[in-house]
C-alpha cells in the first residue's frame, strides 16, 4: 500500500484529493438516486374534479399526512378537541353507526386515551392499522407511478453503501500507510471522512424523504395551482357563523391534506398548526415540495415505499 | 365553403384567473378555454406554469387584443413576436384577434378603436394580416367590436365592411353577437334587417356575454348575464352558419361559477340542436 503514490501525498495535498473524491461520490449519489424516479417521463395525471383528501393526504406526508387530516376533519365534524398541552381530546359527541368510516373509526378509538398530538404518530398500532386501509389507495398511486418506485430504496441503499466504503475505505488506507510511517497526525482525516460519510446519509434522505414520486411531485403541483385559490376561501370562512365555519369540510377537506395546517396560523384554528407543530416538528405538508412526507414521513419512505 | 378546417370545439369560457379552482372542479362541463394572449406574452412563471395546465386539461384558443390589425403604420413587430410565440407554445387550432386598431403614430391608445368603414382600412388590414400570416401559420380569425362613435367618410355599412374586410384577409369570422346587438341597438339598428348581409360562410367562433346600458347606450361590459336579446340573436346565428366554437365571456361581477356553467350549457345546447357539436 505504501507503493501506491495517491496514499503517499502530503497530508494537506492528499486531503484535496480526498476532498475531490468524495465530491465525486456525493454527485454520484445524486445521480443514482435521481435516475432510480425516472416517473416524470410522463405526464402527471388531469388534476381531480372532486380530490380525495386521504389520497391527497397519503401522496403528500405519508401516514402523518392522514392523521392530520382525519384529526382535523373529526375535529371540525365535533368528534374530537384540541386540550391544553396538545393533548387531542374526545368530545361527548358520540357517532351515529355508519357515521364514520373505518379510519375515522380507528383514529377516535386512539384518541380516546386523550394522547398528545404527537403521540399520535409514534402511535404504531394505529399507524399499522392505517396502512391497511390505505392499501389499496396506495396500490392505485403505485400503478399511477405517483409514489417513489422500489427503485429509488434500492438505489439509495447503494449509494450509501458503496459511498461509505469509497469515503472510510480511502481513509483507512490512509491512515495505515501513515501509521505505518509512524505518523499520527490523521485526526482531521477521521474528522472529514465522518462528516463526509454524514453528508452522504444527509443527501439520500433529503432525496429520498418525500413519499411523492416526480410524477407525484408534479401532480400535486398542479393541484395546488388548480386549486391554490380555494386556499384563502377557505381560511376566509374559518370562524364565520353557520356551516361555513366548516371551512375545510366536505370537498375542502383535501386541502388540509395538500397544504397541512400550516395556513391555519393566525386564524382562530391556529392551535391545530401549533399542537402538531410541536408534536412532530412540522405543521405538515405546508412546505410545500420541498418537505413533502418528510413532515413526519408517515411511513411515506419507511413504511410506504 | 368554410372558412378554417378544425375540428369543432363546442362550448367553452374565456379563462380568467378569478375562477381558476372552478373551472377545474367543472371541467367536465367546459369543452374548451379561450385564454387572452396578452397575459402570457412576457409572462412570469406563475402564469407559464398556469398556461401549461391549462393546456394539459382544455383545448385552448388564444384571443389578442393588443395587435393592431387596422394600424395604418403596421403591426408592432416585437408584440407580433411574442403573440407567436405564445401561438407556437399552445399550439392551438386558431387565434383570434378585433378588427381594430389600438394603437396610432406608436403610441397605445388603451382600447379597441372602430375602423373606418372604407376600402383604405381593408387594404391597410389585409397588409397587416399578410405581414402577421408570415411570423404565423396558425390561422386567424377576425372579431367584430363594439362601435362607440363612428368614423365619417365611411363608404359602407359594418356588414358589408366586414364582408370585404375577410374576403380581402382570407380570415375566418370571430362573431361576438353581443357586439353585433350593441351596434344595433345603439345605432338604431335592427339586426334583423342586416342579418343575411353578414359573412355567414366565414364563421368560425363565437363570443357572447352580457353587458348594460348607460345613459341609454348599450355598454359591451361583459359584467352581466347574457341578455334574451343576445339569446334570441344567438340561436339565430347557431342556427344560420356552421359554427364551431363559443365562448362566455365574463370579466366583471363574476357570479357563482354555477351560473356560468349554465350560461355555457344552455350555448352547447343550441350547438348541438343545430348539429354544431356532439
Amino acid at each position: 500500500m505504501q507503493n501506491i503514490p495517491l496514499l503517499n501525498l502530503p497530508g494537506p495535498e492528499f486531503l484535496n484529493f480526498f476532498g475531490l473524491v468524495v465530491i465525486i461520490v456525493l454527485a454520484a449519489a445524486y445521480l443514482c438516486i435521481r435516475l432510480a424516479d425516472r416517473t416524470d417521463r410522463r405526464p402527471p395525471p388531469p388534476v381531480p374534479q372532486n380530490p380525495d383528501a386521504m389520497e391527497v393526504a397519503f401522496l403528500q406526508g405519508g401516514v402523518n399526512q392522514v392523521i392530520r387530516t382525519l384529526i382535523y376533519d373529526l375535529a371540525q365534524r365535533g368528534f374530537v378537541g384540541l386540550a391544553a398541552e396538545d393533548h387531542v381530546v374526545p368530545t361527548e359527541k358520540q357517532p351515529q353507526p355508519g357515521e364514520l368510516n373505518a379510519m375515522e373509526t380507528r383514529l377516535l378509538e386512539a384518541v380516546q386515551t386523550k394522547p398528545k398530538a404527537h403521540k399520535l404518530f409514534e402511535d404504531l398500532s394505529l399507524r399499522r392499522r392505517l396502512l391497511e386501509l390505505l392499501a389499496p389507495l396506495r396500490a392505485k398511486l403505485a400503478a399511477e407511478e405517483l409514489i417513489k418506485p422500489q427503485s429509488v430504496k434500492i438505489w439509495r441503499r447503494r449509494a450509501q453503501i458503496g459511498g461509505t466504503l469509497i469515503i472510510v475505505g480511502l481513509a483507512l488506507a490512509k491512515i495505515y500507510v501513515e501509521w505505518e510511517k509512524g505518523s499520527a497526525n490523521v485526526a482531521y482525516l477521521v474528522f472529514l471522512a465522518a462528516a463526509s460519510v454524514a453528508v452522504l446519509f444527509a443527501l439520500a434522505y433529503v432525496l429520498t424523504r418525500t413519499h411523492a414520486s416526480r410524477r407525484g411531485h408534479a401532480y400535486l403541483e398542479a393541484m395546488r395551482l388548480a386549486y391554490g385559490g380555494r386556499l384563502k376561501e377557505a381560511i376566509g370562512h374559518i370562524g364565520s357563523p353557520g356551516p361555513e365555519a366548516r371551512a375545510f369540510g366536505g370537498a375542502a377537506l383535501f386541502l388540509i391534506g395538500l397544504y397541512g395546517f400550516s395556513p391555519l396560523k393566525g386564524t382562530t384554528e391556529a392551535m391545530f398548526a401549533e399542537a402538531f407543530s410541536r408534536g412532530s416538528g412540522s405543521a405538515g405538508a405546508d412546505c410545500g415540495t420541498s418537505c413533502g412526507g418528510s413532515c413526519g414521513d408517515g411511513g411515506a419512505s419507511g413504511d410506504g415505499d | 365553403m368554410t372558412a378554417i378546417d378544425a375540428p369543432a370545439l363546442g362550448s367553452g369560457i374565456g379563462y380568467r384567473p378569478q375562477f381558476r379552482a372552478d373551472l377545474f372542479a367543472y371541467r367536465d362541463q367546459i369543452d374548451f378555454v379561450e385564454i387572452i394572449a396578452d397575459h402570457y406574452l412576457d409572462a412570469s412563471k406563475e402564469k407559464l406554469d398556469e398556461l401549461e395546465l391549462l393546456k394539459s386539461h382544455f383545448p385552448l384558443v388564444a384571443h389578442g387584443l393588443d395587435l393592431s390589425i387596422g394600424s395604418a403604420d403596421g403591426v408592432d413587430p416585437r408584440y407580433l413576436d411574442k403573440v407567436a410565440a405564445l401561438i407556437e407554445r399552445i399550439d392551438p387550432p386558431w387565434w383570434s384577434e378585433h378588427l381594430c386598431f389600438t394603437r396610432a403614430g406608436g403610441v397605445s391608445i388603451g382600447h379597441l378603436a372602430s375602423l373606418p368603414y372604407t376600402q383604405e382600412a381593408i387594404d391597410v388590414v389585409a397588409r397587416n394580416v399578410e405581414f402577421v400570416r408570415r411570423r404565423i401559420k396558425t390561422p386567424l380569425i377576425l372579431e367584430n367590436i363594439t362601435c362607440v362613435v363612428r368614423i365619417p367618410g365611411g363608404e359602407m355599412d359594418e356588414p358589408e365592411f366586414l364582408s370585404r374586410t375577410l374576403e380581402a384577409t382570407d380570415c375566418g369570422w370571430l362573431c361576438d353577437v353581443a357586439n353585433m346587438h350593441v351596434n344595433a341597438m345603439n345605432f338604431g339598428m335592427g339586426a334583423e334587417g342586416e342579418f343575411e348581409r353578414w359573412p355567414w360562410d366565414r364563421l368560425v367562433q363565437m363570443h357572447y356575454a352580457g353587458g348594460r346600458e348607460r345613459n341609454g347606450v348599450l355598454i359591451d361590459s361583459h359584467d352581466a348575464t347574457t341578455s334574451e336579446a343576445v339569446w334570441m340573436l344567438y340561436d339565430r346565428v347557431v342556427a344560420r352558419a356552421p359554427v364551431k366554437a363559443v365562448v362566455l365571456e365574463r370579466d366583471e361581477k363574476i357570479p357563482p361559477f354555477n351560473e356560468l356553467i349554465d350560461e355555457v350549457a344552455r350555448a352547447r345546447t343550441t350547438m348541438v340542436e343545430n348539429g354544431r357539436w356532439r
